[in-house]
């Protein structure tokens, strides 16, 4: 099933550019050149391009913050509507600036009151249990003007959770975060998807994306490069296979692009009498393959 | 759609209670209400209606500076520091955000306005000032007339920066107030132009002297039940023109 459906998404904006003639020149920059995409449900969707690719923007287009010039947004298989109401999505921005005279308990319950289900909602119940799940028990009662960078994504997080949503947009979760609290959001991320909410994340960050994601949707200046599997994408773009021979004291390396390739080195390296001890078929990290397909 | 606009209002109303610069305006109503004490001290034959005059205008221009200072950069802080964002991706519409702030800031205006009102009737109650039951209508003037101005903000809020709202509402605050004055001269005048301008400025600009019965609580003139209904109907008419293009023009812009 699909949680988030992008069609042909176009978003131009007007820059001030030069003065020319005492004249400031306003130009039109396109920062969204057609994008289509859907992310499905119950999976970890990495979101990712260089800087002024187009992502902020197409998070922006979903959530309804801007409004494109043309295309359509479906969530959960609706159409969103211009200025319409945003159902069952949670939202973690790039730089979490959160009401800061409130506590972290007050945060959530703010967020929760806002769009609990109902009723029958258990609300401190699940305020607690958020605070748990992102390690905040003990600052539930700090004001948020004293969290520290990494509390603060985290207790966005808790935002995002808080009603439940079937999709969660994160944008640039990892950003400024130390190893220990990416290692935590990774963790978080992947329960959160195990519970089957979708999880649509754009992040710079590839090494956490390829670690994270089972899906890639990769774009290069406002335009789709790759929309698939993540190991899909690697497999696709095998960097050859490596032969390593000789003997258990003295080992040399020699490398083949291609199957063909392959063989006829074996056959040469069989020829000349020498041991082949291993062959291993070399995969690209995200990091080279993000660079080799943004880059055709 | 009412209960998120509760949340909203209340949350704002809590937000601006624990705002510095309401300290402020909230010391210079209570110092200009103090000194009310003291300017009626000039007169000897005048003295408490003296007295109530200077601590209802103090009363007003403090609500007024409220009003302006503090709404006209309600909307703005939120794109500002993005905290909107959030609001928004939790099933809350671009018009139940403004709504929220709108209902947010007219429960402080209401809690500030009694307040200093309070204050203000033990100065009328110490200095014997007789027509002390005409207080209510004339706060409620004020309060009413604070919430057009609101408004106004509001519809400003939503497409400009906070200066651009706070001038162009102080110019249309002070049209609101002259009025009857631009009324009187476009009737003397001989120019065909001025007076089709002063016609157009009394259907676009509310009328802000409508909900202003100070003259008549310190002369104890009449002011019915009847005038005050119809003031009221008439702000309310205000505010929701001027909100609903506040929300229009909230809803078409973008927010980043």
């Amino acid at each position: 099933m699909t949680s988030l459906e992008i069609r042909e998404l176009k978003k131009s904006f007007t820059v001030d550019s030069v003065f020319q003639s005492l004249r400031l020149k306003k130009e039109k920059k396109e920062v969204l050149r057609g994008l289509s995409f859907s992310v499905k449900s119950g999976h970890i969707t990495g979101f990712l391009g260089s800087n002024g690719a187009g992502k902020t923007t197409t998070l922006q287009c979903v959530l309804g913050f801007i409004h494109p010039d043309a295309g359509e947004v479906y969530l959960h298989g609706e159409r969103v509507a211009r200025g319409g109401r945003i159902k069952s999505v949670g939202f973690l921005p790039e730089r979490p600036y959160f009401y800061e005279h409130l506590t972290g308990k007050e945060f959530l319950q703010f967020f929760s009151r806002l769009s609990g289900p109902g009723a029958s909602y258990n609300e401190s119940a699940r305020v607690s249990e958020l605070l748990r799940l992102v390690r905040l028990e003990d600052a539930g009662n700090r004001l948020l003007r004293h969290y520290s960078k990494g509390m603060l994504q985290r207790i966005g997080l808790a935002q995002a959770l808080i009603h439940q949503p079937k999709l969660i947009i994160l944008d640039e979760p990892m950003a400024g975060l130390d190893p220990d609290s990416r290692l935590e959001m990774s963790r978080i991320i992947k329960a959160i998807a195990a519970d089957g909410a979708a999880v649509f994340f754009s992040s710079h960050l590839l090494h956490d994306a390829e670690l994270l994601c089972q899906d890639l949707v990769i774009i290069r200046q406002g335009a789709l490069v790759y929309e698939g599997p993540t190991l899909e994408l690697l497999q696709g773009l095998n960097s050859g296979f490596r032969i390593t021979y000789g003997s258990e004291t003295h080992q040399e390396v020699v490398v083949a692009e291609d199957k063909t390739s392959l063989q006829s080195k074996i056959d040469t390296l069989r020829s000349q009498r020498k041991e082949i001890l291993d062959v291993r078929l070399v995969r690209p990290s995200l990091e080279e393959a993000f660079e080799r397909i943004t880059k055709i | 759609m009412i209960r998120r606009v509760k949340i909203i209002a209340i949350e704002t109303m809590h937000e601006i209670l624990r705002e510095r610069i309401l300290v402020l305006f909230v010391a210079f109503g209570l110092l200009m209400i103090c000194l009310s004490l003291a300017v009626g001290q000039l007169s000897f034959v005048e003295s408490a209606r003296i007295t109530m005059n200077f601590g209802l205008s103090g009363l007003q221009i403090a609500l007024n500076l409220i009003t302006l200072f503090v709404g006209g950069s309600l909307i703005w802080q939120e794109l500002e520091k993005r905290t909107v964002l959030t609001v928004l991706t939790h099933s809350v519409t671009r018009t139940e955000f403004i709504l929220g702030k709108y209902f947010g800031m007219a429960l402080v205006l209401l809690i500030l306005a009694s307040a200093l009102s309070l204050v203000l009737f033990a100065v009328g109650w110490l200095t014997h000032f007789e027509f002390l039951h005409q207080l209510p209508k004339v706060i409620w003037g004020f309060y009413i007339e604070a919430l057009v101005v609101l408004a106004m903000l509001f519809l400003f809020s939503s497409f400009a920066r906070p200066m651009l709202t706070v001038t162009a509402t102080m110019g249309l605050v002070f049209i609101g107030h002259w009025q009857s004055d631009l009324a009187f001269f476009s009737e003397k005048s001989e120019s065909a132009s001025f007076q089709a301008l002063a016609k157009f400025i009394s259907w676009v600009v509310p009328n802000l002297e409508r909900y202003n019965w100070k003259s008549e609580m310190i002369y104890d003139e009449y002011a019915n039940l009847q005038n005050v209904l119809m003031a009221s109907a008439n702000a309310f008419f205000w505010i929701c023109i001027l909100l609903t293009f506040s929300t229009l023009l909230f809803r078409r812009r973008d927010l980043i």
